[in-house]
């Protein structure tokens, strides 16, 4: 069977034609080795030209074909066969025998109808203002003699392989029928990535949203859903839309399919009016597109549905999130909602400034319906969370758990709704003494284990909703109040990066971007603090599965407009100008009782044992130098105190790097009851890693 | 007397005499498991970098929400 190789099929416009010792051609490049062994032309006949011979020739670095046809292979066709009509028409050549192509090198369709004349000549069709990339048209008037090059042009052609050559296959150009976008928002802009590493606003979601107000969104159906106070929005990458001055007495339903009179075919998604003029959004099925034509369907009372549509336009398409058609048939939305999520193929809405307590849900799977009349297991509902008789407490956060479990944390207490709650489901509550601090307080980890940022501290709640645990509880009791959350001027952001096998707690400051910043680690349990830079503080975070592998990751939206990640190679921070600053990183290890009880000790050497093997470069990774500070205290508070000030250190150094340095024991006294030593390194593009630090030490006399 | 890297993090949950061990009354900017070779001995964190050369808006205003979405070709 042939395959198609090359071809150039669009802007057909003129014709060129081929008499005699008038040969003309087309050159191309094959992007893959093949053996040709047909090419199609469209042509038509002026007169009767005879028999009219194609052939494939080398081609010279001016885009001219030389020399003979290659293995004297030819292809013929009756000319006197072929139609008058000047619109021309597509006409297989099949070659004698196959012609090897190398990919990468150009060839040259070489035609002629050498008995022919100016009145009796073959035109072949071309596009005058030709945008065929790998390739040119060429001209001889002399048989094939010379030739020149006519630039401008480019034929009409195919160019099919009957076998492709061994080891020179084409894989298959991709394994993933799907792409992902990422999708982000600053400065009342929504901006998505139209390729893959490259971000571009959304022209027409500009100004439409406010980012002085509460902003959620979240993907469904192809979509994004933005829920911004009275913006109530949509992003829709999966549909393509026509627009009809009129959709005539029966427009159609959600789901309905549209067929265009030259065969395309769109089912419906959204619709912006069920009278008049409108726009209508649905998912193209066929590979016709729809034009400026008569578009005709039945609609769900088995109406025929018959209108005039415009050509489609591909998306994304940004607007209003309404009920279907704007009808109240289909109920009526929220006037206003900062949350939401899908849950159970429901868009859910909460945070309406009016009703905060109150939660939405449109039906299961169609977003565009809010009529909560309906009765039925996937009919619109809406609710609150709280005892019989009393308004619920403050939404705060939305939290789906697959199609399980709907969380709601709210100000002071966590409840959560099992099922569907049109169809026998339950809301129980999880906690009435702990609420969340902010709508991105949460996050999940791999093991389905919940964590919030509550108000008593770091909860963790397994899978199954058992009770929940604080494990901030014992190690850091004032966990929260450390943190000092005010929710008018922070944002709290937390994300579990599945990558570094930990959780992310950011707390930025929304005015300024200073923030303060907790890596939980899930392989220890251990808290670590964390400072960015104010441009690089988190204002939203995201794993990002792209399919390509470059871009995936745990993402932040910081407070720069830029979206950054955890670089292991970054050994600094990354500013807006691409400027850099370094990581100011210490560990205290502290304290260290030196004495027995009541007396002192005396430290007299350190030594660390930093990465790397020894050798500069080498087989393993070398850490920079670190400097060590040392505090000597007669107490344990006092070492950590001077510690928390970096006063009265009493002996500082650098520790060299990598490995284990001979020579490098420090020798130090430090007489003290209790130790304390900082290590650690703020230098630009440096990074470090220990193994261990040796100290020795030995008891002096009482504390005196 | 051999110190090792915190594991256990930041702990300030019992007396400053009782620190417990394979924790650290104060330690910023640092990752159990090292950026070099990825161990688990203790080490400065990453580095946060640009993912994309676009600023989101245009200019520096800070991006508040981030998502995706997934197209069926």
């Amino acid at each position: 069977m042939a395959v198609l190789q090359e071809s150039y099929i669009t802007g057909d416009n003129q014709y060129t034609e081929i008499y005699g010792v008038v040969w003309r051609g087309q050159t191309f490049t094959p992007s893959v080795s093949h053996t040709i062994t047909q090419v199609d032309l469209k042509l038509y006949k002026e007169g009767s030209p005879g028999t009219y011979t194609i052939s494939i020739r080398a081609v010279d670095g001016d885009h001219k074909p030389t020399g003979a046809d290659i293995d004297g292979v030819t292809g013929t066709t009756q000319g006197n066969d072929l139609d008058t009509d000047t619109d021309g028409a597509w006409t297989e050549i099949e070659l004698s025998a196959g012609v090897e192509l190398t990919a990468g090198t150009e060839y040259a369709i070489v035609t002629r109808a050498i008995s022919g004349d100016i009145s009796n000549s073959i035109h072949a069709r071309v596009d005058d203002s030709g945008t065929y990339g790998d390739g040119l048209a060429v001209s001889s008037v002399n048989s094939g003699g010379t030739w020149s090059v006519i630039a401008a042009i480019d034929w009409m052609f195919k160019e099919y392989a009957g076998d492709l050559i061994p080891g020179d296959s084409p894989p298959p150009a991709s394994n993933v029928s799907y792409s992902k976008k990422l999708v982000a928002v600053g400065n009342d802009q929504l901006w998505y990535e139209s390729s893959a590493g490259t971000m571009e606003v959304l022209a027409g979601a500009t100004g439409d949203i406010d980012c002085t107000v509460g902003l959620d969104m979240f993907e469904a159906f192809g979509k994004v859903f933005v829920a911004n106070g009275t913006n109530l929005k949509v992003a829709d990458f999966v549909n393509i839309k026509i627009t009809t001055l009129d959709i005539e007495s029966h427009p159609p339903d959600f789901q309905t399919i549209l067929t265009a009179a030259g065969g395309a075919k769109m089912i419906v998604d959204y619709i912006t009016a069920l009278t008049g003029a409108c726009t209508i959004y649905g998912k193209l099925i066929t590979t016709a597109e729809f034009g400026a034509e008569a578009v005709t369907g039945t609609d769900d009372d088995g109406n025929a549905i018959s209108f005039t549509g415009t050509a489609q336009t591909a998306g994304p398409h940004w607007y209003d999130w309404t009920v279907f058609g704007n009808d109240s048939t289909y109920g009526i939305m929220p006037s206003q909602a900062t949350l939401g999520c899908n849950y159970r193929g429901r868009a859910q809405l909460s945070g309406d400034e009016d009703y905060p307590y109150q939660w939405y849900q449109p039906r299961q799977n169609n977003p565009w319906d809010w009529n909560y009349i309906a009765n039925d297991a996937q009919s619109p509902i809406a609710g609150g969370n709280s005892d019989a008789g009393e308004v619920g407490d403050l939404v705060i956060a939305t939290i789906p758990y697959k199609d399980d479990y709907m969380i709601f944390g709210c100000a002071g207490s966590l409840w959560y709704l099992i099922g569907d709650a049109a169809e026998s489901g339950t809301i129980q509550e999880l906690s009435l003494t702990e609420g969340i601090l902010g709508a991105k307080a949460w996050c999940w980890d791999n093991a389905g284990n919940l964590y919030i940022l509550s108000t008593s501290g770091l909860l963790k709640i397994p899978p199954g909703f058992g009770p929940p645990e604080n494990i901030t509880l014992e190690s850091y009791p004032d966990f929260v109040k450390d943190i000092a959350f005010n929710s008018s001027t922070d944002r709290i952001t937390m994300a579990y990066d599945r990558e570094g096998n930990g959780i992310n707690i950011c707390n930025t400051t929304l005015a300024d971007g200073t923030n303060e910043n907790w890596w939980y680690d899930l392989r220890t349990g251990g808290l670590f603090p964390d400072s960015y830079p104010e441009e690089c503080g988190v204002y939203s975070a995201f794993f990002y599965e792209s399919v390509n592998p470059a871009y995936k990751g745990l993402l932040f939206g910081c407070f720069d407009g830029h979206i950054r990640f955890f670089d292991p190679t970054a050994k600094s921070d990354v500013l807006t100008g691409d400027t850099v600053e370094a990581i100011d990183s210490y560990v205290d290890l502290a304290p260290m009782k030196l004495g027995k009880e009541g007396k002192e000790g005396k430290l007299t050497s350190l030594v660390g044992v930093l990465a790397g093997g020894g050798v500069t470069g080498g087989s393993q990774a070398d850490s920079s130098d670190v400097y060590y500070k040392i505090y000597g205290e007669i107490s344990a508070e006092k070492v950590i105190e001077r510690m928390y000030a970096g006063t009265n250190v009493r002996a500082s150094g650098t520790i060299s790097a990598p490995g284990r340095v001979r020579g490098s024991m420090k020798k130090r006294k430090v007489k003290a009851a209790y130790l304390g030593i900082r290590i650690g390194n703020l230098a630009e593009a440096e990074t470090w890693a220990m193994e261990k630090l040796l100290v020795n030490a030995k008891e002096s006399g009482r504390i005196k | 007397m051999q110190l090792l890297f915190p594991f256990k993090g930041k702990h300030k949950g019992l007396p400053a005499g009782k620190q417990p061990a394979g924790t650290s009354p104060n330690l910023q900017n640092v990752r159990v498991f090292d950026v070099l070779d990825d161990r688990g001995r203790g080490g400065q964190r990453p580095g946060m970098a640009k993912k994309y050369t676009q600023q989101i808006g245009g200019t520096a205003y800070p991006i508040v929400a981030i998502c995706s979405v997934t197209v069926v070709n």
